[in-house]
């Protein structure tokens, strides 16, 4: 049980992160909030890159400061947008980290073979890092961080750059895996983990709003969403009126979909909620 | 320590290999070739007393002669007798006057140096005198005081520690590889050792280049006299040969080498951006440069100041010698400390 408690980070006067509160079993855990909510911050924090100005991180009952290199022997971390050493071929990297991990050599190449393979990097195995594209990084991105086959992965944004097909793959990998381990999935793209999530995490002005698996989210999302098919003249003054909004194609017609607590407009239709409601609710106009 | 070989191995190889540091040491090589053929000795601006005193060093430098002995007396006698004017002044005239101060002024200065000239002269009589007689020529002088900063090396130093130190941070790495079970403090560790390593290799091949195209130059002559028999080094207190000195100014201008190394670490840790480092090294490197080339006065200031032992060796008593040695070897631990901690810490 990864358990952060009381999580705070400072930056002068500002508040990254404020008494940010959470636990977290196996399964995957989607961290959603709209930029600069803390999400970063609360992954690095949990990686060992930033110190905390107050409260604790645990696993397992124990403080992860504490636990040091043994904490760190249990995390994958694919960070945004992964960089690597351009002149290095994707199995040097990989070899690399291996060492970095602890990996014992003999152990070590079966496995980044492996793990190049089920990230469908094989054939470039003894290509340079810096001839890959966004999407080939990305997937180097994921395998170095299971490489040590880690207790809690965490993800910042990894499906940016990935094509649908490379999507579906990467979820499926991920859905395997999170059946043993914590997964710490951090993402805009709410598609990307609707299917997959355990949990949601909801996360804005550094505080944690909710936790809550994905059907009790949207089950408190019935009621305030609405659709409604609007003149021609009405739609930019709608979009403009119900900043949660957005238009979406029903039947080759465009109907404008609100998120709000009452019936914006007697022409307005009660329709089933969808976790992308949920985020409007929580975030579309700065949030709740 | 888990790791920490393979990750000072791994340190090398990026530094060398994957971010090219090996063009800039073969910069730093051909630079050093470049002065070692064409650079000339240079003079020293030196206060009057500093002129004076080593033109009497140069005169009575060498192997210990009786001859030289004989001449001071004799130049004794006649400072002497003119600085015992000093009773019966001359006051025919102002002019005579001011004429007869000065001259006795300046007897009384030529004979405090005469006298300190004697004291050495007197205490390395003994080991002297087992020398046959010698005369090296200018050039040698010229080529020992050359041994002082090696410059080609630390600029390339200056460039080396940047990439070293902040290629992680700009290629993005430096968030995947310190959450590793290898570890922030195991990889800054490595990488500080990675940079001292480096600096004393690339100032030790560059040092040993200078020496084989001076000799190459001028011809050395013997090594195994002691370092006495130099022009200019009479006054040196050391009990050692022109060789063994030598030795000893590379040894040390190498153990130098990890705390010039370490401030750079230091300005690594503190800016974190690459062209400003750079820029705030090769910059520190100039100004020492400029400080102990030109204004000897402020050489303490210098970066590198051990660096220009070998023309502080003839200034030096063996007491200098390790008092210099001991206090490098701590202004390195601090270094190495303050590196440490600034790099490690967490924002």
């Amino acid at each position: 049980m990864l358990c952060f408690t009381d999580l705070t980070k400072k930056y002068g006067s500002f508040f990254a992160l404020d008494r940010f509160h959470a636990e977290l079993d196996c399964g995957i855990y989607a961290l959603l909030g709209p930029n600069g909510a803390g999400k970063s911050t609360m992954m690095n924090i949990l990686v060992g890159l930033l110190a905390p100005t107050a409260g604790t991180v645990t696993y397992d009952g124990k403080n992860i400061e504490e636990m040091g290199d043994s904490f760190r022997a249990l995390i994958g971390y694919m960070p945004q947008y992964p960089g690597f050493y351009l002149g290095f071929t994707a199995m040097e990297l990989m070899r690399y980290m291996a060492d970095m991990k602890g990996l014992p050599r003999k152990d070590a190449e079966a496995r980044c073979k492996e793990l190049l393979k089920s990230v469908n990097l094989a054939d470039h195995a003894n290509e340079k890092i810096g001839t890959f594209s966004g999407g080939m990084r990305q997937r180097l991105g994921l395998a170095q961080a299971l490489i040590n086959d880690p207790k809690i992965l965490i993800l910042d944004e990894p499906t940016a750059g990935l094509d649908p097909k490379e999507r579906v793959r990467f979820r499926n990998m991920i859905r395997r895996l999170s059946d043993k381990i914590t997964v710490i999935f951090c993402t805009h793209i709410v598609s990307d983990i609707e299917t997959i999530a355990k949990e949601v995490i909801l996360i804005h002005h550094g505080k944690l709003l909710r936790q809550a698996p994905i059907p009790e989210l949207v089950h408190d999302m019935e009621g305030k969403v609405w659709e409604i098919l609007p003149d021609a003249d009405e739609t930019e003054t709608m979009l403009d009126q119900f900043p949660r909004s957005s238009l979406v194609s029903r039947n080759m017609q465009t109907v404008i979909r609100i998120v709000n607590d009452t019936q914006p407009h007697p022409k307005a239709k009660a329709c089933a909620p969808v976790l992308e409601d949920v985020y409007l609710y929580m975030f579309g106009d700065n949030g709740v | 320590m888990k790791n920490s070989g393979l990750c000072f191995q791994f340190e090398l190889k990026k530094l060398l290999i994957a971010r090219r540091g090996w063009l800039i040491i073969l910069a730093a090589i051909l630079l050093q070739i470049g002065l070692g053929c064409f650079s000339n000795p240079h003079l020293y601006e030196y206060s009057y007393d500093t002129k004076l005193y080593e033109q009497y060093t140069e005169v009575y430098s060498g192997p210990f002669k009786k001859s030289n002995l004989r001449k001071m007396d004799a130049n004794q006698i006649v400072l002497d007798k003119i600085m015992s004017e000093q009773t019966k002044p001359d006051l025919s005239s102002v002019d005579a006057y001011e004429k007869q101060s000065r001259r006795i002024e300046m007897a009384s200065q030529k004979s405090s140096v005469l006298m300190a000239i004697r004291d050495k002269y007197a205490s390395f009589a003994d080991f002297r005198e087992l020398e046959p007689e010698l005369t090296y020529d200018l050039e040698l002088t010229d080529y020992i005081k050359r041994f002082g900063m090696n410059w080609a090396s630390l600029l390339c130093i200056a460039l080396l520690v940047p990439l070293l130190m902040l290629g992680d941070k700009n290629c993005g790495m430096e968030q995947i590889l310190f959450p590793t079970v290898t570890g922030q403090a195991r990889i800054v560790r490595a990488k500080l050792l990675a940079a001292c390593v480096t600096g004393v290799a690339v100032t030790a091949v560059c040092t040993l280049l200078q020496w084989i195209l001076f000799s190459l130059r001028w011809n050395l002559g013997k090594l195994d006299v002691p370092v006495q028999s130099i022009t200019g080094y009479a006054q040196c207190s050391l009990h050692s040969s022109i060789g063994g000195s030598l030795l000893l100014s590379g040894i040390v201008q190498v153990l130098a080498v990890p705390a010039a190394v370490l401030i750079l670490c230091i300005f690594s840790a503190l800016i974190r951006k690459e062209v400003p480092v750079v820029a705030a090294s090769v910059i520190t490197v100039a100004i020492s440069a400029l400080l102990t080339e030109k204004i000897p006065g402020l050489r303490v200031f210098s970066i590198a100041s051990p660096l220009s032992c070998m023309q502080a060796l003839a200034q030096m008593s063996g007491a200098d010698l390790i008092f210099m040695l001991f206090f490098l070897c701590l202004k390195t631990t601090l270094f190495a400390m303050a590196a440490f901690w600034l790099a490690n810490r967490k924002r």
